[in-house]
């Protein structure tokens, strides 16, 4: 459930809070595929479902902060919803990263793999935090520069 | 598409807006369907590549995989088979080459700890190839080159055409740039735009941040011992484990039996993709400080060359 999994991101941004609720959802959307009507959406259905796990993470949690109001996530699950379909462009991104070069892969490790975010990256490499924001803004660009070139390679349309 | 905004949602999935950042992203958000999906196609990213590096680690390492297990009963038969797998092989390895490497190990340590004994280091690189490249004027010259390093991310390399003229590239730890011998000067908000030059820079080789790359290669490479230096040094050397590691084949260390400072560094077999040599060597000139002023452009240019500045979100 890639789109599910993204939107829970887009809220909770931590990938171990991510995971847990992305299982928590797994189970539910199993435990409750009875009531799903499949003239809907199933993902929208899921992102539905999800969203409830998101607030219950969240009142379990009170010390984290989704930091969005409740319109703006309206706003996302929309979008979520709508986009509900794989993007087929993001298959090439494997390919990317294995192209990227190694100090590029080893703030992507300690971003990604360690789950720590730049002010810590920066402290463990002795840069600044906004150093590494850059970096890993740069990083992204290039991956989305990439993904986005095989695609034209490959004949998928925008 | 307003570029605060790509730089806000970045900010935002890294964790790191303030209050006023993260209003002004949900106000971008709400505005129109169109912006709400530009920020889900940018967490799409974020979001798989999470999902690609989690996964190339839980293949290569066994304690992330073994997390994912703990935290996913109704997975387990899938992942405990794997790791089980990666488990025994790593247990084999331990087993079977564990203790001859456990001294080159411990001799690699001593490498880590004298690489924070000199922030600022010179170097001079040199091509090992019979035949080294001729040098073209938009690439700066390798051989001969001086790499001047403070930890953990300045740098300034010098290389020389053999009419004298020089090609400068460096960072100020906030800024990149490249001197050409003629036409305009170039910086970058992005530090590390400008290390491409740099030998082996895509290949995690040990120049400016010495600790962390040593640290990489550490994890890629075989490591044994190298026979003593003509000066007297002792040394290792390091295999690389695989092909899926883009480094050179191999390399020689030779460093200072007391302090642990590298003194000079062989790469064999460097990836060619980019051209380059084939193999070259690093030697530590001296330690001597470099002042703050050194690494900056202006350092190295007359004041009447022209500065194009890149500016990135």
């Amino acid at each position: 459930m890639p789109g599910v999994s993204a939107f829970i991101t887009s809220i909770v941004r931590n990938f171990e809070d991510r995971n847990d609720i992305l299982q928590d959802t797994a189970v539910a959307v199993v435990e409750s595929f009875e009531k799903y009507d499949p003239a809907y959406n199933f993902t929208a259905w899921a992102i539905g479902i999800a969203r409830n796990k998101i607030r219950n993470h969240f009142r379990n949690k009170p010390f984290l902060q989704t930091g969005f109001e409740e319109d703006v996530i309206d706003a996302i699950t929309t979008a979520f919803e709508k986009t509900s379909e794989p993007n087929p462009r993001l298959g090439f991104l494997n390919e990317c990263v294995e192209r990227l070069d190694a100090r590029s892969r080893e703030l992507c490790d300690l971003r990604y793999k360690s789950d720590i975010k730049p002010a810590q990256i920066g402290q463990k490499l002795g840069m600044t935090a906004n150093s590494i924001s850059k970096s890993l803004l740069r990083i992204r660009e290039r991956l989305r520069e990439c993904i986005n070139l095989k695609a034209r390679q490959a004949g998928l349309t925008p | 598409m307003n570029p605060n905004m790509r730089t806000h949602i970045h900010h935002y999935l890294d964790g790191i807006t303030d209050e006023k950042q993260q209003r002004e992203l949900g106000d971008w958000i709400k505005q129109c369907p169109e912006n709400a999906f530009f920020f889900a196609e940018e967490v799409a990213l974020h979001n798989h590549l999470a999902d690609i590096i989690q996964a190339h680690n839980e293949v290569a390492c066994i304690a992330p995989a073994e997390t994912v297990a703990m935290k996913s009963p109704f997975t387990w038969s899938r992942v405990w088979g794997p790791v089980g797998l990666v488990l025994a092989a790593c247990l084999m390895l331990l087993l079977y080459s564990g203790i001859p490497r456990l001294n080159a190990a411990q001799e690699f340590q001593k490498l880590l700890d004298g690489s924070e004994k000199f922030p600022d280091r010179t170097y001079r690189i040199q091509s090992l190839d019979s035949h080294p490249d001729t040098p073209d004027e938009h690439r700066l010259p390798l051989d001969n080159a001086i790499l001047h390093v403070r930890n953990p991310d300045k740098f300034v390399l010098i290389g020389t055409f053999p009419n004298g003229d020089k090609f400068q590239n460096g960072s100020d730890g906030e800024r990149g740039w490249s001197i050409p011998p003629r036409g305009r000067v170039q910086t970058s908000n992005d530090p590390m735009r400008f290390r491409g030059a740099l030998p082996g820079h895509h290949h995690g080789i040990p120049f400016v941040n010495l600790k962390m790359d040593l640290i990489q290669l550490r994890e890629a490479y075989s490591i044994g011992f190298a026979g003593n230096h003509p000066n007297g040094w002792p040394g290792i050397t390091l295999s690389k484990k695989s092909n899926e590691y883009r480094g050179p084949r191999n390399i020689s260390i030779w460093y200072d039996r007391d302090s642990g400072v590298i003194q000079q560094m062989d790469f064999h077999g460097m990836p060619k993709a980019r051209g380059g040599p084939d193999s070259l060597s690093v030697s530590l000139i001296n330690t001597n400080p470099l002042g703050d002023s050194f690494f900056q452009h202006q350092s190295h240019h007359g004041a009447d060359r022209i500065i194009q500045q890149e500016e990135f979100p």
